[in-house]
């Protein structure tokens, strides 16, 4: 049965009734970003409304329903932007702040935790919560905000927004090189490093493919043509002018025409090394290596992603499963092995947030 | 109640008898931070010198229960560096080490009680820079701006601390030690690092902070502004943010402020006679892209109606400006016996209406208020001179800061967006926040501090929470 709550009381009622009947809920929503297993399933469908653009103070609030997509088209209507360019633009809001799901741009404006201001949720025993609020700087109180982003739903269910804008960038110029792997990756680490893009995304390839690089610049005409000019000066290479939002959707649908996508961290140092173990360990599938983190989209089996992430782990680096098959999911969790102390602090906030465990029927905390 | 000799003891066997401060004289040079209106006498202070030695304390007073505030440089403003009397503070000021950078992956692994501008310092001839600011980064450490997700001017372009952060290593109050987050600042389960950057210390204590650094930009532009009317200062801070300038600063100084700074050692040239003054800064990587960025932001500010744009010619003249901002604080400190910092955000829009509605206050009141502040941002620090020795007129003050507060709030805006809740704010949190809130607050609290002994009584006003017990029956209502 799917419940469709029209505001953050109702749905603390249909928690409370679901705690007493003892019954599980998930979150109803496209595309296995969250456990489906559930007595009861919530949709926040009724909940999709942008409640405020303050265009002038750079700030929107909206309910957890409304699509991403739908946030976007508002704001260029009005010259505005929120620098998110997370994978499933038809995805809501909630599900993208709930999984921390962060596209190429959050290379330079930071993962969507980043854009968030605050937030209403509501917990496992049925407690309508507010977090932060709608101004630039705040530090009243302890940042649950930033907290339940990427909690993937174990610590309530989301129902409003508040973000920060920023005004629409006059210029956005994507572009994209095929060189020769070596040169592709000298590329990414030098305009990396540089900063002076705001995505710059790398597909390594394999076999005899030939890697990607992809460069994106947003900004005032003059300052998006400079750097294009620096560019293309630094490298002698082919690189081909791509429509922005065309090229930033197609990227955003390779990843999600695949059944599962992870995340892995990196670093300039260490990203070549992660992609050479997903070639190693991953092989059915795509990776693109952003500022701090490595996507991979592909076909795995659980053994697979175990053994992956049992490798990187050794080597300190942290892999999120954002999205697989449910009976995938449920064996191998989400975020995978936590220290003894972490996972301590985590249990302890899970069961005052959810203690009757009634939001999630595991799949995000199974440790393998 | 007096601290049990043992434990005495054993703080002075880990960390030697003579940083283990336990008479009157020595520990009244704790008994206040940058919050001239509240003192608290520590039961005493311990200093340790390295991270085995902060564990080893912290494991020490988690067995006997006994309560500790950690401590950096104690230029807090919200009095989040007081300890009570059962309560014992570790200054963490001895563990000043800056452990490791890695230019090529632009992060700095420091120690607490490094001192905030030494790590800009240190990064620079490698072209780069640590971004968060406060004014006070020539005295604050880094793990006392971790505790309050310190800001700073340029937070406006670069961010806040928390922004900043890539991982922590922490002792929690109970004496274990974890690693929070990763070394790609990606979050390892839940994002516990973004949860303890601003809980004021009362989630345990940092032991190795790795922080993010930025290219430093190449070319800098200052510009200050000068405004006849304060309402058309405040006005033109939304034209320039709306704008596709992206400054890196953009400060504003009333006339109070800029006669405080201009009558003192930090004199910056600030015209005297001006309503309001604004500080505005763009940088970048690419000459032209930055000069085009000023040119746009002086055509904003003249149809703004300032009086006069000025550009700072020479890095010389950029730094005495900033330097103007930056110790107005010290030069307000001086006119008055004691001077409270407020704190609060609000819309920037509201900037305006709020500028002024907090200087009819002021004369309702009969108490001199200065602004200074980070207008880009709408985070305000009304500053308030007094004297602290004539009880009406910190009666007046006491119910000015109120009223402030109250119209920040009524304009949505909230109560700190810098400086921490403290002791100072923490009787308005139930102005903000409704009962449930605060209690998941006390629960977050609760998942780091089991036994609830780090810098116990500050923050949450405990009176309006519900302990939410885990596994708890939850009363339904229908």
């Amino acid at each position: 049965m799917t419940l469709h709550p029209t505001s953050p009381d109702e749905l603390a009622l249909i928690l409370r009734d679901a705690v007493r009947e003892d019954k599980k809920v998930s979150v109803a929503g496209t595309g296995n970003w969250s456990p489906t297993e559930g007595d009861l399933a919530i949709s926040t469908d009724r909940m999709a409304s942008i409640t405020e653009l303050a265009d002038r103070d750079l700030t929107m609030s909206v309910e957890a329903g409304a699509t991403m997509d739908t946030l976007h088209r508002r704001l260029a209507a009005v010259g505005l932007w929120l620098p998110c360019d997370s994978p499933g633009g038809d995805r809501s809001v909630g599900s993208i702040i709930a999984t921390g799901t962060s596209g190429p741009l959050a290379d330079s404006f930071g993962p969507i935790r980043d854009q968030l201001l605050g937030l209403t949720f509501v917990t496992g025993n049925g407690r309508v919560i507010t977090a932060g609020g709608k101004v630039m700087k705040n530090v009243a109180g302890f940042d649950m905000t930033r907290l339940v982003c990427g909690s993937f739903g174990t610590l309530g269910i989301i129902t409003d927004a508040h973000f920060r804008l920023r005004p629409k960038p006059q210029a956005d110029c994507t572009l994209t090189a095929r060189p020769h792997h070596d040169t592709a990756w000298d590329i990414w680490r030098t305009v990396t490093q540089s900063r002076t893009s705001s995505a710059c995304l790398l597909n390594p390839g394999s076999g005899k493919d030939k890697a990607q690089v992809t460069v994106r610049f947003t900004g005032s005409v003059n300052a998006v043509q400079s750097r294009r000019v620096e560019l293309e000066e630094a490298n002698n290479l082919d690189w081909r002018e791509e429509e922005s939002g065309g090229y930033w959707g197609d990227h955003s649908r390779a990843v999600l025409a695949n059944p599962i996508s992870l995340t892995t961290g990196s670093s300039v140092s260490t990203a070549n090394a992660v992609t050479t173990a997903i070639d190693d360990l991953l092989p059915r599938g795509s990776a693109w290596v952003q500022r701090n983190l490595v996507r991979w989209a592909g076909a795995a089996s659980v053994k697979e992603l175990q053994i992956f992430r049992r490798t990187m782990s050794e080597s300190g680096t942290p892999v999120t499963v954002e999205r697989a098959p449910w009976g995938i999911l449920k064996e191998v969790g989400v975020f995978g092995h936590l220290s003894p102390e972490t996972r301590a602090v985590t249990e302890r906030l899970h069961d005052s947030f959810d203690p009757n465990k009634i939001l999630t029927a595991g799949g995000v905390f199974v440790t393998d | 109640m007096p601290l049990p000799q043992i434990v005495i003891d054993a703080l002075i066997n880990i960390v030697g008898d003579q940083w283990v401060k336990i008479s009157k004289a020595e520990r009244e040079t704790y008994s206040s931070d940058g919050l001239p209106t509240l003192r608290s006498l520590p039961a005493a202070v311990v200093l340790p010198a390295s991270r085995e030695e902060v564990i080893r304390v912290v494991r020490v007073l988690a067995h006997h229960d006994v309560p500790f505030v950690g401590r950096g440089a104690g230029t807090g403003l919200s009095g989040g560096g007081l300890a009570g009397p059962d309560a014992i503070i570790i200054s963490l000021t001895r563990l000043n080490c800056i452990i490791r950078v890695d230019p090529v992956n632009q992060i700095a692994v420091v120690e607490p009680g490094v001192v905030n501008v030494r790590l800009t310092e240190a990064v620079q001839d490698l072209d780069l820079f640590y971004a968060p600011d406060p004014s006070s980064q020539t005295a604050c450490t880094l793990g006392g701006n971790i505790a309050e997700n310190a800001g700073g001017p340029h937070c406006m372009k670069y961010g806040v601390t928390s922004n900043h952060v890539v991982s922590l290593e922490v002792v929690l109050p109970d004496g274990k030690v974890t690693r929070l987050g990763s070394d790609s600042g990606q979050p390892w389960g839940l994002d516990l690092v973004s949860a303890f950057v601003g809980s004021e210390g009362m989630f345990g204590l940092a032991l190795e902070i790795t922080l993010r650094l930025l290219p430093a930009p190449k070319f800098v532009i200052t510009m200050l502004a000068d405004f006849v009317s304060m309402r058309d200062a405040g006005e033109v801070v939304t034209e320039i943010v709306r704008s596709p300038a992206v400054p890196a600063a953009l400060e504003m100084i009333d006339q109070n402020c800029v006669k405080a700074v201009e009558e003192s050692i930090y004199s910056a040239g600030f015209p005297t006679d001006a309503a309001a003054v604004l500080l505005v800064e763009v940088d970048g990587h690419s000459e032209d892209t930055v000069d085009q960025e000023a040119e746009l932001v002086t055509m904003i500010l003249t149809e703004g109606r300032a009086r006069s744009v000025k550009v700072a010619q020479d890095s010389a003249s950029r730094e005495r400006l900033w330097h103007g901002r930056k110790k107005a604080f010290g030069a307000l400190g001086r006119i008055s016996p004691d001077l409270v910092v407020q704190d609060a955000v609000v819309p920037r829009t509201s900037l305006p209406d709020v500028l002024e509605e907090i200087a009819a206050i002021a004369t309702r009141h009969d108490v001199k208020i200065s602004n200074v502040f980070h207008a880009g941002d709408g985070n305000l620090h009304p500053n308030i001179n007094f004297d602290g020795q004539n009880p009406a007129e910190v009666k007046r003050v006491t119910i000015a800061a109120s009223e402030i507060i109250a119209t920040c709030l009524r304009v949505g805006g909230t109560l700190t967006g810098e400086h921490g809740i403290g002791i100072d704010k923490k009787r308005f949190m139930t102005d903000l926040f409704d009962k449930d809130s605060l209690s998941a607050m006390m629960a977050v609290r609760r998942a780091f501090d089991t036994k609830g002994i780090a810098n116990p009584g500050k923050v949450l006003p405990t009176h309006s929470c519900s302990e939410w017990k885990p596994h708890s029956t939850v009363a339904t209502h229908r």
